[in-house]
């Protein structure tokens, strides 16, 4: 396997807030290989979003600042880059699709002229050459009637073709990595399956890399080949998907898996992750997860687990790795 | 008496009136049409259906924070949409609500206690305005939902999303109401605080024998707390019945399709059962298509069904489904031909 | 659960002052504003003369170590001139923004709460009220009611009212619309109850601002009114009528406007800067989430 295509090694965020400067992101290590799709796991406040503008170098700055690792694109560190040329990786070489689609897409534009504008930016096309451009990536994502609907404005689409058009409008520049944080949160199911199958189609089309965050592991047992599961601002444990979920080597990711209530046996009690994760300002001692944890004991209180591999590309950040049990979702 | 339901909802329509601006003419949206249920002393019946479908409008009308423009609504022997002014103030006890956005569902200005009490003030069960021992009952209200004393003279904003459920719910508790309103009430929250609050309710509901209507969209959720399921879809209950009918054999290609979205949490099976979606998305309400509502998305719509609306047909394991299919369509061994029902999640 | 933020519960009062705290310029204005009415207050016993004692051997003098501000026209202390009008025209701004308050508030909140027809036929009024050009109103009003600076306050109050109006209506129509409102509908409150606890408390902050912006506004148009003999009449005096009179002797005694006209300036100012100061440490509590 050629090396990977995005490398974040060692990653960390700081925010300001109201009890002063708190590390949001800490020591974050990730890596997508070309034409890979990982998964990016945590509950909100896990700092998986922080972690993917980070990449974007889109972290608002203040409150946040990116005090420390690299973020390796194809070779190229992008945490030094010239702001310049850092615009031209944005759209060029990774695109980004949001949650709620109407935050990429400007209300007083049309799609058509929004996808072309950044086809003539990225691409140098000509207006002709772009527009057609823009039909073709609507036509790709599934949009009926291309060549009119590319006169039309975001509010003249429904929720789930908006969220088409802003993933039209990512790839038009034909991204090598494409980053999707919770692109299917907003949506129906109905239409979160139809997304999800798009996405899935297109990056297979398109040879493209995705980095693919969400809080859903349902999602993440659909589209993912890895997954980086991420706690109170740290990765916890990195798997293959089907090694995540059939033998999962955190606590934190057991307790997720089994939260899932479709697992839940009714008329007993669902199982739950005692406690709230931790705030940025108040974070434990040893392991950041150990007020939460069923197997902790005073070791984990006191160390700090590093993040270790178990073979096989299984890295888990726990202390009892070697004397526990876990169980997954077979 | 107690086999009488104790919410019995009949033809409920609620309109909206939109636009009627200088240049727009009015238009009437109808966001509920002719909707009929009933939930049982003790139980709880799940309103499940996508954004659009009417569901948080139902709750709405049945809590008379809406008027509704047809129908009735009757709650434990009362005509709720009979009352207005101090006679439905009266009722509100037997009826409480959670909402959906823990965030904004608190009065920011207000103290925890002043909160939890306030039901209590307003409807002068304050114990002739003995302080101590309404604190006591604000106490004991907390504790039932997993906080407590230390916790009554703070703040909303110094409380998580889980947390702040907690204290809705222990504000809707506090007039021991005969059925909770529960308005899509875990789906903001994560999944390890959203199976905290599930369990907390469940457990309120055993210990009090209170009825939920619980609005969700989240069918993993609705299959582990629901004793009966209602399906809406463009403002309209297309099937109903009980939990095990509809998860194990469903009979609307609506239901069959939702079940089938609902990606299973194991990568294996996943991937083994996919399929291709559902196409299009809810039409919009402001204009239905003609005949059933399902036909422009339905993979087996025959031409009756663009035609004209199907009525409710009981189906075998309790329940009724309002689907051509099971009158007029193709049929093997009492189930619809075309229908192919999924394997239970 | 017991993971409550460790700090002590700050009631939203609290929280304001701790982030009001750090408005250096703010602090300032409002020290200012404390002093200056300090000053009025005990006027009688600061003012260095008699503001209305006449010494016709020293008239239109400049500033000396007697007169700090000089003396006017029939040679009357100005630095005593000035403290004595400052109480005048303090309580002239306090009047107008009452008025403007009174006016404004209730029909605002009533629009907000109630919406259609009544929203509907309250903003078509206001909207009638504001088309009118302001100074010809404020003058058609002093010609009905006779000039004085009462009847000029009334002027501006009932000027300044829409902006209240309409403030108050905005910030009543999305608190309104907050599930808190909703719920506390749901629990069985009544309408006066539901604007009593929980509409006005979470309405007023915004007002606030408004108000000490407003209290500058009024000053200045009781100062352009008084300037035009309108407001303040002979032998009282406020700022703006002291530059009003001053302005006769502008080429003789440039001080007799300078120091009224700063006083006006500088106060203004103040509340200006304090309503921003207010405005920035009146931002809503954000979630405690990420």
């Amino acid at each position: 396997m050629a090396g990977p295509l995005l490398d974040i090694e060692g990653l960390n965020v700081d925010f300001l807030t109201d009890q002063g400067w708190v590390t949001v992101v800490r020591d974050v290590s990730l890596s997508v290989a070309p034409g890979e799709t990982v998964g990016l796991v945590g509950e909100s406040g896990s700092g998986k979003t922080i972690t993917s503008l980070s990449v974007m170098r889109l972290v608002p700055d203040p409150p946040g600042r990116i005090t420390g690792g690299s973020i390796r694109f194809d070779g190229r560190d992008l945490l030094t880059l010239p702001e310049r040329a850092m615009r031209q990786v944005r759209g060029n070489d990774i695109a980004m699709v949001f949650q709620e689609s109407m935050t990429s897409l400007n209300p007083a534009f049309t799609i058509g002229d929004q996808i072309a504008e950044a086809v003539r930016h990225h691409l140098g096309l000509g207006r002709r050459a772009a527009v057609d451009r823009a039909v073709e990536v609507l036509d790709l994502v599934g949009i009926p009637a291309p060549r009119d609907r590319v006169d039309h404005y975001p509010h003249e689409f429904s929720g789930g073709m908006r969220q088409r058009a802003a993933i039209a409008m990512a790839l038009a520049c034909e991204p090598r990595l494409l980053i999707a944080d919770e692109p299917t949160t907003a949506l129906d199911v109905t239409v979160q399956a139809q997304v999800l199958e798009l996405l899935r189609s297109l990056q297979q089309r398109l040879g493209m890399a995705m980095l693919f965050i969400t809080h859903n592991l349902g999602v993440v047992a659909d589209v993912c080949d890895r997954v980086s599961v991420m706690y109170a601002g740290q990765v916890v444990e990195v798997a293959d998907v089907v090694d995540l979920f059939e033998a999962p080597a955190h606590p934190y990711t057991e307790g997720l898996l089994r939260s899932m209530p479709q697992l839940g046996v009714r008329g007993e009690p669902l199982a739950t992750i005692p406690g709230n994760p931790p705030l940025p300002w108040a974070m434990p001692e040893g392991c950041r997860f150990h007020p939460r944890c069923p197997y902790a004991t005073d070791a984990c209180r006191s160390g700090a687990p590093a993040l270790t591999e178990r073979g096989g590309g299984h890295f888990s950040r726990c202390l009892r790795l070697a004397e526990i049990e876990l169980t997954g979702a077979v | 008496m107690s086999d009488r339901p104790l919410l019995e909802v009949r033809d409920l329509t609620v309109q909206f009136q939109l636009g009627g601006g200088l240049f727009a003419p009015k238009r009437t949206l109808t966001a509920v049409n002719g909707v009929s249920f009933e939930v049982m002393r003790g139980e709880t019946l799940a309103i499940v259906g996508e954004s659009g479908s009417g569901k948080s409008t139902i709750a709405r009308a049945v809590m008379r924070l809406l008027e509704p423009a047809a129908g009735t609504v009757h709650l434990d022997g009362d005509n709720l949409t009979a009352l207005s002014g101090a006679a439905l103030r009266a009722v509100r006890p037997k009826l409480q609500m959670v909402f959906q956005d823990p965030y904004s569902s608190l009065d920011p200005s207000k103290l925890i206690a002043d909160i939890v009490a306030e039901p209590l003030v307003v409807h002068g069960r304050a114990r002739g305005g003995d302080a101590a021992a309404l604190d006591r009952t604000v106490q004991t209200l907390l504790e039932q939902v997993g906080l407590g004393a230390v916790h009554m003279n703070r703040y909303p904003y110094e409380f998580s999303g889980g947390q702040r459920q907690r204290i809705a719910i222990a504000r809707a508790i506090a007039l021991e109401p005969k059925l909770m309103v529960l308005d899509e009430a875990v789906s903001a929250l994560d999944v390890s605080t959203q199976n905290q609050i599930l369990n907390l309710l469940e457990d309120l509901r055993t210990r009090t024998g209170m009825a939920y209507l619980f609005i969700s969209h989240d069918l993993g959720v609705v299959q582990h707390v629901a004793d009966r399921v209602a399906i809406t879809y463009l403002g309209r209950i297309v099937e109903t019945g009980p939990a095990a009918r509809i998860f194990g054999s469903c009979a609307h290609p609506y239901t069959q399709a939702l079940l089938s979205a609902v990606p299973e949490p194991n990568p294996r099976r996943q991937r083994a059962r996919r399929h291709q979606p559902l196409a299009g998305e809810i039409p919009s309400p402001l204009a239905p298509p003609s005949g059933c509502p399902f036909h422009a998305r339905c993979p087996h719509a025959m031409d009756v069904c663009r035609r004209e609306m199907p009525a409710h047909t009981a189906v075998d394991g309790g329940g009724s489904v309002a689907c051509h299919l099971q009158t007029e369509g193709p049929r093997l061994a009492g189930k619809p031909l075309a229908a192919d029902t999924p394997t239970p999640p | 659960m017991s993971d409550v933020a460790a700090a002590p519960s700050q009631s939203g009062t609290v929280r304001f002052l701790r982030r009001f705290r750090r408005q250096t310029l703010s602090l300032w204005a409002l020290g200012f504003l404390i002093v200056l009415t300090l000053l009025a207050v005990f006027a009688p016993w600061v003012a260095p003369y008699d503001p209305l004692q006449q010494d016709l051997d020293h008239v239109l003098e400049g500033p000396s170590a007697d007169h700090w501000f000089g003396t006017d026209e029939l040679g009357r202390d100005v630095l005593s001139r000035v403290l004595f009008a400052s109480r005048v025209s303090l309580l002239a701004a306090v009047q107008a923004v009452l008025i403007a308050l009174a006016i404004g508030v209730p029909p605002g909140l009533v629009a907000g709460m109630w919406g259609g027809w009544v929203d509907a036929l309250i903003m078509r009024a206001t909207d009638a009220l504001m088309s009118f050009p302001p100074l010809i109103l404020a003058v058609a009003i002093i010609a009905v009611l006779g000039p004085s600076l009462t009847n000029a306050m009334i002027a501006v109050g009932v000027l300044l009212s829409p902006t209240f109006l309409r403030l108050m209506r905005a910030t009543t129509l999305s608190v309104a619309q907050e599930t808190y409102v909703e719920a506390a509908q749901s629990i069985g409150c009544t309408r006066g109850w539901i604007i009593r606890k929980h509409v006005l408390p979470n309405v007023v902050s915004p007002l606030f601002v408004q108000i000490s912006v407003f209290a500058g506004v009024a000053m200045l148009a009781e100062a352009g009114l008084s300037f035009l003999g309108l407001g303040t009449q002979p032998p009282e005096s406020s700022w703006g009528a002291m530059v009003g009179r001053g302005f006769r002797y502008i080429a003789h005694a440039p001080s007799l406007i300078v120091f009224p006209g700063l006083a006006i300036a500088v106060t203004v100012l103040a509340l200006y800067v304090l309503g921003d100061g207010l405005r920035d440490s009146l931002g809503r509590e954000t979630r405690q989430e990420s």
